[in-house]
Formats: C-alpha cells, sequence, structure tokens
C-alpha cells in the first residue's frame, strides 16, 4: 500500500474561543496543508457537540482511568456519539472506502480535551468499529505543512528500548514488562538494544551515539503544566520527568517511530502524560508516535506489538498498515485493549520509513534524504509561525518560510523520482 | 554588591501516599548537604490559603505568622531545614546572601482532603521562621521557583533604554476596573525613569488590548511584557492542572482569551525576556472571584518561563494587589531593574522590602509577587548604560531581520544532539544557515548605518576563532579611539589574543579584564588622523578559545558601550554581536 493508494479525510477540530461554552468546531479537509493554505472558503466549519470533560466530569465524558481498563461497553456507546456528533458531510467518505482504496481518517485538534477523546472507538453503531474496518484506517494527526520525506533502511532496523523504573514510583516486573515487547522483536531484521541505565544523561548518549530507527518507551508517565511526559531516572534512581519537546530536541532525525508503553505490571502514574506526549505540538520535533491511551493487560501489549512489528517489515515501513493490523490482532483476543493504542502520525503519510533491502543503495541516499527532513522541519516551524501571526506575519518570515519550502519541495521530489 | 549562594530544592508529591511531598536539595554552597531530604506531611491548609487571597481583615502580623510558619513545615522537612540554616549561617558569615530557588515538580491531581492544598498551590513567599522571621523580603535571603532544577539560561545583554510593552486590559463582561488609573499608576510609578531625556526605560502601551494588536506589537523588540488584567483557568478533560489564560479585549470590549500555549508561540518570535501579570489593581473582584482572577497569573507564568519562547522570567500575582501597592511595588521594581549588579529575586525582594516599609509587615501585599527565573545568578538582562534612539520603522524591519537570524540559529541548534553521521550528512546545510546568519548580521549592520560590529566565525582545529572588530561609517571621518566592552560566557570561551585589524595596522588594540567574561577593548588613534571612506573598517582582530568539551553550536559574544571618536567627538555607536560557530 502506498500513499497514493489513501483517501484521505482529515477532520480538524478546534474549541471554539469566542462561544461562551465550550464548543468545538469541526473543518474538513482532504488534505493536511490545506489547514495551512486555507483559512477560509471552502472548508467551512461546522459545531459539533462534542462529550468534553469538565472539572466535575460530565455524565458522558470519554470513559478514561489511569488504575483499571475501561467497560468496553461504555467506549462502544462514547464512540458512537462521537459519530453521531459529526456533520453529515464528515462521514460520507468514509461509507464510499474501499479496502483497495482505503480512508485514511486522520483526527487532528488544537485542544488536549478533544485529544482526549478515545476517538479509537468511533463507530457508526455496525460492529465493528471504524478504525478496525478493512477500508479505514484512523489516527491521530499533529498538522505539518510539507510532508516529511520517509527514510530508507537496509535492515536490520534500530531499535532502542527504553524501560524505568524509578524507586520512589510504583514499582514493575521489569523482566516481563520489556518480554512482553521484545516478544514483537524477535525478527534478525530488527537489532534491539536496551538502554542500561534509564537515566536522562544516559538516553541523550545514547541517542547521539546512533542513528536509530525506533525508540520504544516502557514504563509511568506524568502530566505537568498540561505537557505529557515520560519519566525516566534521576542520579539517585528517583523520578526525572521528561517532557515532549525535550525528547524532540535529543532525538536523532532517523528515530522516525517512538513507541510509548504504559506498563502493565503496576497502575502508571498517570497514564494521559503518554497522549499528551505524542500531541506535543510540532515544533516539538518529535516523529510518529504510537502511545497507549488507558491501561492494558499483558495478552493485550504482547498481541499488538508482536503483530505490529511483524507488519512494520511485512508492510516495508507504512505505520498505517502495520497499526491497523495489530490493532485487528489485538481486538481478535477480545477485550478493549485494541482501543488503548493510539497513533499520532507527525510527518503526513504515516510511511517515516522505507525498507530497503540493498545496502549499497541506501548509503548514498540516506545523507540525501536528511538534508530534505531537514529543510522540510525548518520549513513547517516557520510555517507554523506564519500561521500563529495570520496576517500580522512579519513578510520576513514569510518569505523565509517561500525560500526553504521552495528547497524542501525540491529535494523531496527529486527523491521521489528515484524511489 | 551582595554576592550569593544558591540553595536550590525540588519538590514533588509523593506519588505513593498522596499526601506527603518528597524533597531534594538540588544545590547548595555545602555540597555534602545536597541530596533526599525526606518528606513532609503539608501543614499549610486550604483555610489559610483562603485567608492569605482574601483582602479582607489585613493588616494582621500574627496571622500572616501563622500562614508563613505552615509554609515553613510544609517545604521544610527537619532535614531540608538543618541544611538551610547551616548554609545561611555559613554564607552569612562571608558576607553572602543565599538565594532560595524552589522547583516544583509534577502534579498531583485533585487535593486528598478539603483542607489539602495542591503543591503549586504553596504560597513559598510567605515562609517565616522563628529566628530568621519572614524569609522573602529579606533582601539577604530572596525567595524565586523556577521550572528547572538548575538554572539554564545566561542573562541577556540590554543596551538602554529597557523597552516596555504594557497591555491593559478590561473586558467589558469581566469585574470592572478604571483602566485610565491603571495606567497613569505605572506611569507615575516610571516618573523620572521612562521617556524622558533619553531614559533608561522607554514604555509603550498596546492600544487597543486585542489579540490582533497583541500580536502585531510582538513583532517589534521589546524586552518586557507587562500585562495587567484578568486571567483565569479553563479545565480541559482529565488533566488536572488546568490550563491558564489572559482575557484581552475585542473591539466590542468583551473578552478574548488567549491561552499559555498560544501566547508562548507568539513569545517565540517576540525576543521578549522577561513577562510581568498583574491583577487589574482597580477592579474588585468578589471573594468567589479571587481564586479564578488572580491564580492564573501563576500558572501562566510557569508555562510561558517553561515553553519555547525567549522568555526566561516572570513575575506573576499570586493574589490581587491593592492600587497603592501596585505603584509602590512598579515603582521599587523597575528601578532596581536598572542596577546592572542586582538579580531578579534581589529585586523582588527589595520591593517585598519597600511594602513592608510603606504598610506594615502585617499586610500581605508583599507576599503577592511571585518570581519565576531560570537564569543563571537570577539575572535575566545584562544591562550596558548607553542609548540608542531607532525609528519605528527602522525596529521594525530589525526586529525581522533578526527573527530571521533566530530561526537559522535554530536550526543550527537542532542539529546539536545528532549522530556524528547525521551531523555530517547536514553539513552543508549547517554551513549554508551560518553564512545566512553572517548575511542577516550584516544587513542589519548596514540599516544601522554606524556600527561597531564583532564579526564571528568557525572555529579551527585548535577550536580557536579570529573575530573581526568592524566599524561602520556613514560618513567619511576622522576616527580617532574606538571603545567598547565584550561579553562572553567564561564558562565555555577565553580570550586569548589581539592583533590590529587591516584598516588600523599601526594601531595595537588593548585588551583588559573587567571579570569573568567581561573585557574592555580599546584601539587608540584609530585612523591616525586619516579620513576614512564610509564602509566597513577593521580596526582588530580578537582571537577566542572556546573551551574543551563544550558542545553549544553557537556562542554569542555582546559588544556593548561601543564609543568611537568620530572627528574628535566620542560618539555612540551600535555595538553588533559577534557569533562564533563552534561545529
Amino acid at each position: 500500500m502506498t500513499d497514493a493508494n489513501y483517501r484521505d479525510v482529515l477532520w480538524a477540530f478546534s474549541l471554539d474561543s469566542n462561544a461562551d461554552t465550550r464548543r468545538a468546531i469541526v473543518r474538513v479537509f482532504s488534505r493536511e496543508q490545506d489547514i495551512y493554505e486555507t483559512q477560509s472558503g471552502p472548508f467551512e466549519g461546522f459545531p459539533v457537540d462534542l462529550p468534553l470533560r469538565q472539572r466535575s466530569g460530565s455524565s458522558d465524558a470519554p470513559p478514561r482511568s489511569t488504575q483499571a481498563s475501561p467497560v468496553p461497553g461504555d467506549l462502544w456507546a462514547h464512540g458512537q456519539r462521537l459519530f453521531a456528533a459529526m456533520p453529515p458531510h464528515a462521514t460520507v467518505p468514509l461509507r464510499t472506502a474501499t479496502p483497495d482504496q482505503p480512508v485514511r481518517l486522520k483526527i487532528a485538534s488544537n485542544s488536549a480535551a478533544i485529544d482526549d477523546l478515545v476517538w479509537e472507538w468511533l463507530n457508526d453503531g455496525q460492529d465493528p468499529c471504524l478504525a478496525l474496518r478493512p477500508n479505514i484506517r484512523l489516527s491521530r494527526v499533529v498538522p505539518i505543512h510539507l510532508a516529511v520525506p520517509p527514510l530508507t533502511v537496509a535492515p536490520p532496523v534500530r531499535v532502542l528500548l527504553v524501560l524505568t523504573n524509578p524507586k520512589d514510583e510504583r514499582l514493575l516486573d521489569p523482566w516481563r514488562e520489556i518480554a512482553a515487547v521484545r516478544s514483537g522483536l524477535s525478527s534478525p531484521f530488527y537489532s534491539v538494544e536496551q538502554l542500561a541505565e534509564p537515566t536522562w544523561d544516559a538516553l541523550v548518549e545514547a541517542l547521539r551515539r546512533e542513528p536509530w530507527h525506533i525508540v520504544h518507551y516502557i514504563g509511568h508517565a506524568g502530566v505537568d503544566r498540561g505537557q505529557g511526559n515520560i519519566i525516566l531516572h534521576d542520579d539517585s534512581e528517583r523520578t526525572h520527568w521528561i517532557g515532549g519537546s525535550d525528547l524532540g530536541a535529543v532525538l536523532p532525525m532517523t528515530v522516525r517511530l517512538l513507541c510509548l508503553s504504559t506498563c502493565y505490571t503496576a497502575p502508571n502514574y498517570q497514564i494521559a502524560g503518554l497522549p499528551r506526549l505524542a500531541h506535543t505540538i510540532a515544533s516539538g520535533r518529535l516523529p510518529t508516535v504510537i502511545a497507549n491511551q488507558y491501561p492494558v493487560g499483558e495478552g493485550g501489549v504482547r498481541g499488538f506489538w508482536q503483530a505490529f512489528y511483524a507488519g512494520l517489515l511485512e508492510y516495508r515501513g507504512n505505520m498505517n498498515e502495520a497499526f491497523h493490523d495489530a490493532q485487528a490482532a489485538c481486538a481478535s483476543t477480545g477485550g478493549p485493549d485494541w482501543g488503548s493504542f493510539s497513533m499520532v502520525i507527525r510527518d503526513q503519510s504515516g510511511q517515516a520509513l522505507r525498507f530497503d533491502a540493498t545496502s549499497s543503495t541506501v548509503a548514498g541516499r540516506n545523507d540525501e534524504e536528511i538534508q530534505a527532513q531537514f529543510l522540510t522541519q525548518f520549513a513547517n516551524d516557520l510555517s507554523t509561525r506564519v500561521l500563529t501571526y495570520g496576517a500580522a506575519a512579519p513578510s520576513s518570515v514569510v518569505e523565509q518560510f517561500d525560500e526553504v519550502a521552495s528547497t524542501a519541495m525540491s529535494m523531496t521530489e527529486n527523491l521521489r523520482r528515484t524511489e | 554588591m551582595t554576592v550569593f549562594d544558591d540553595f536550590r530544592v525540588a519538590i514533588r508529591p509523593n506519588l505513593q501516599t498522596r499526601t506527603t511531598w518528597d524533597i531534594e536539595l538540588v544545590d547548595c554552597s555545602v555540597k555534602n548537604l545536597r541530596g533526599n531530604k525526606g518528606s513532609v506531611q503539608p501543614a499549610f491548609t486550604r483555610d489559610q490559603l483562603a485567608q492569605l487571597r482574601s483582602r479582607h481583615n489585613w493588616p494582621d502580623s500574627n496571622r500572616l505568622q501563622a500562614i508563613g510558619q505552615g509554609v515553613w513545615r510544609s517545604l521544610m522537612s527537619p532535614a531540608l531545614e538543618a541544611a538551610y540554616l547551616t548554609c545561611v549561617q555559613q554564607s552569612s558569615g562571608q558576607q553572602r546572601g543565599t538565594r532560595l530557588v524552589v522547583s516544583m515538580i509534577g502534579n498531583e491531581g485533585d487535593p486528598p482532603g478539603p483542607q489539602a492544598i495542591r503543591l503549586q498551590e504553596l504560597p513559598l513567599e510567605a515562609l517565616y521562621q522563628e529566628q530568621m522571621s519572614f524569609i522573602a523580603p529579606n533582601a539577604q535571603t530572596p525567595v524565586s521557583r523556577s521550572p528547572a532544577a538548575v538554572a539554564d539560561r545566561a542573562a541577556h545583554p540590554v543596551v538602554l533604554p529597557l523597552t516596555v510593552l504594557v497591555v491593559i486590559a478590561t473586558p467589558s463582561d469581566k469585574p470592572p476596573a478604571n483602566m485610565l488609573d491603571e495606567k497613569n499608576a505605572i506611569i507615575r510609578a516610571l516618573q523620572g525613569m521612562a521617556n524622558q531625556g533619553g531614559g533608561a526605560i522607554e514604555l509603550q502601551f498596546c492600544e487597543p488590548p486585542t489579540r490582533e494588536e497583541l500580536t502585531k506589537r510582538l513583532g517589534e523588540q521589546f524586552h518586557i511584557l507587562h500585562f495587567i488584567g484578568h486571567g483565569a483557568y479553563d479545565i480541559e478533560a482529565d488533566d488536572p492542572s488546568p490550563r491558564p489564560y489572559l482575557s484581552l479585549e475585542r473591539p466590542d470590549h468583551t473578552s478574548h482569551n488567549i491561552d499559555a500555549e498560544t501566547l508562548s508561540l507568539l513569545l517565540v518570535n517576540a525576543h521578549v525576556r522577561l513577562v510581568m501579570m498583574t491583577a487589574c489593581a482597580s477592579a474588585q473582584p468578589t471573594p468567589e472571584q479571587v481564586q479564578a482572577t488572580v491564580g492564573p497569573f501563576d500558572g501562566m507564568a510557569q508555562r510561558l518561563v517553561s515553553g519555547m519562547s525567549d522568555v526566561t522570567a516572570a513575575v506573576a500575582m499570586q493574589f490581587d494587589l491593592e492600587s497603592s501597592a501596585a505603584v509602590t511595588f512598579s515603582r521599587s521594581f523597575y528601578t532596581n531593574l536598572l542596577r546592572s549588579d542586582l538579580s531578579l529575586d534581589e529585586i523582588v525582594a527589595r520591593c517585598r522590602n519597600d511594602l513592608v516599609g510603606q504598610f506594615n509587615v502585617g499586610r500581605r501585599a508583599w507576599v503577592a509577587p511571585v518570581v519565576y527565573c531560570r537564569c543563571t545568578d537570577g539575572k535575566v538582562f545584562a544591562i550596558a548604560p548607553t542609548r540608542v534612539v531607532h525609528d519605528p520603522a527602522k525596529d521594525r524591519r530589525l526586529a525581522d531581520l533578526e527573527g530571521s537570524r533566530r530561526a537559522y540559529l535554530e536550526q543550527i541548534d537542532a542539529a546539536r544532539h545528532q549522530p556524528p553521521a547525521i551531523q555530517d550528512a547536514l553539513a552543508s546545510l549547517i554551513a549554508q544557515n551560518q553564512a545566512k546568519v553572517d548575511a542577516l548580521d550584516r544587513q542589519r549592520d548596514e540599516l544601522l548605518g554606524e556600527t561597531l560590529r564583532l564579526r564571528g566565525g568557525t572555529l579551527d582545529a585548535n577550536r580557536e576563532v579570529a573575530c573581526s572588530l568592524i566599524v561602520r561609517l556613514r560618513t567619511p571621518a576622522a576616527i580617532g579611539t574606538v571603545s567598547c566592552r565584550l561579553r562572553f560566557p567564561a564558562d565555555k570561551m577565553e580570550f586569548s589574543a589581539a592583533a590590529p585589524g587591516a584598516a588600523s595596522a599601526a594601531s595595537v588594540p588593548m585588551v583588559g579584564q573587567r571579570g569573568p567574561g567581561d573585557s574592555t577593548v580599546q584601539v587608540q588613534n584609530a585612523s591616525r588622523g586619516a579620513q576614512w571612506a564610509p564602509g566597513e573598517l577593521e580596526l582588530a582582530t580578537l582571537t577566542f578559545r572556546v573551551k574543551d568539551g563544550v558542545l553549544d553550536p553557537w556562542i554569542e559574544i555582546g559588544v556593548l558601550e561601543a564609543h568611537v571618536a568620530v572627528d574628535g567627538v566620542d560618539t555612540l555607536f551600535e555595538g553588533m554581536h559577534g557569533v562564533v560557530f563552534v561545529s
């Protein structure tokens, strides 16, 4: 499945700051870049009544718990409620999707309240949920203006595992935790290393040492001032919180997937920190992220990651397909675990890696890919600034964006032609 | 001038008990006292918090002492208390002050009981200990907060005037306030300092106080953003830490909120280093509104200082400040801010002391200000006492160029943590970005006309870089003595040699050291009586060595107090900082 096979539908939500009450607006796009290029015109916003959680907790708020898995019936009703809230024109493309040309339904928002809704359970009352149907791929997105070109990788894919277990936190069973994830990485096409000492300094050093492709974190999370954090160790093996932007600043550009697995042998301190981190603003420079949004059991963890990592090889780096297969595999065992896994695409395509068995071809190509990625991210940073300023954007920033974007697009196009 | 020892404490909710807080002494003058200092059961109650936030029944010294003792017992575990008192005693014996900096880390969700408070609600500034009395108003023991356990930002070099953008917003759907009184209070507070005879502070008001106008004005270069108005919290989903926002106005004067994250993003381009937030002093919030009206400044300050912008410090009020106290605070604050030897927490400690002096220690006004700072030694600005006047159009263009320059530097920063193979792949793009920075510096130089610029470069194999000190002339002139100050991070680089430049080969530059990272350069009789044509002329080459192990991708060398004798007249030129690229 290539990018051209998908039909994209983007639901871009925003909280209506003009209204006295908390109300959401949705705009429907077929391309992410339209968010940046079209501020008015055909992409009219429609009010939607979403079950957003208030301070005291509303009756139809998302069924979320940090201690135990939510009840499937509640999740199903929640997903139905979300679907019913959408204006009809937003859901029409979903009905016409086919397995050969699936709809890639992307959900974006400017608000943590909307991100926190369990969109994975979106359903129209018919079994199964939309995300599990063969003609739909459902993901979250942090929209960017220009698509980040994929990185060609000659296997083995380098994976860095980070398991944390700070002593002032509810202690995990590290062997079981790591074994459940590693069971998916047994293929010789993966080269896996576990960070020996999960401190910030050790992580930064490990990330500087080698161009990893995937970083897989297992452990507790936390929310600090609205931002998601993973929890590493300090020098005394106590907790050391790291936010999304700090993590994004040290990830090598070759890391194209960040997996944030909740611990399951002890209740997560604050699991909401994982999806919050996944939704860190675009300038935070994170890659595509898969994160747990509610607690899962050991069977769910094993089932999902085995299918995901196998699918990633099978689909040559296409995360849309690998994620879809993994959700389906996890769902087939029953229970709500499958919907805990949420994928936040941050490169537009979810095709962040492209496997190629010929290592000699890859080596020469990677430098150009890295350069194109660097310029694309620079252009996207500038585009975010232009969007933030709106009509008041300084001309120099607009000119700078035009110049950098033009070079980035030209490099990406050259790479595409030689694929 | 008082020299301070840091006493940095990290406090976090205990995840197991939910009713205790864990204390860690991160840094202090007695090294072996550092480390875990156990846990405390918060003694400060929600009733006490309500009393402190209420504007009624003050002054009351006994009540404020009881509150301060509760705060002390909520922060000071026995081990931390012993360490603090030891460090204060030792520092004081050496005529040094002790700076208490507290990082509150994590978020504990809802309080475990009706009388319990959240960690973030603890009014640290009220700390009281029997022998020491109130801690925060004592300029020897300032109290501040930091989002980071260690200071990670350097003071920003500033050529006066300090520019301040004041936003006063009083939306019609919020409790009423007399906007004119607020504005006059600020102007009165700054009388003699602002906009007068080349004054040291340039005050501008954001009028109308709309989002559009604020966005536009932030495109200009201001050092300080001072917001006066209403704020509130907005709860999002099950996040136990609500999002704070400030209320600006729409054209019809109803409120238009700007949340902390959006403001933080706007500030990414704005180069504002210090944000002040005060509640409308003339507004009359009802007791029910007090929490919602004043708390958000605290939350907003944390977010802004933690964000990706250049904001390195914020001063916010944790409850409303009455009008007369606001005037005293502003006057004292801006007066002390101009003193280059004072740190921000020390400045605010002096403000607290002035409030105590004017009113009474039993009045709670001095507890209201909260300082968030992530700067080394608590210094936000490194102020040079000079003044250069620009016109607004030129200022805007300069700000635009600076914005573009910063964007290239940020990209160079972004490559910093990449593995060597990736850095190699990016080498040509990094070099292009370095060249862009140099080109933009040249454009700024041309726009300014008369400048003294340090042109940096890239390190050689010996980790040295020869920087050119260049004077730019707009008109033909004979140039006599040229002098300036250079400021650079002494922990990262050192001056190593000076040699005459191409244009003044006969004049050997003299370099003196005022302190670590603070040097003076003087070139005497630069043109030897000859008239130099307009353009760029190299006066000296100054070689710096970057220390081993420094990984910063670039280091800025500030050029301050640039004096050039033009046809016999000592003239102040614009100093243009140099950038040294380490990789």
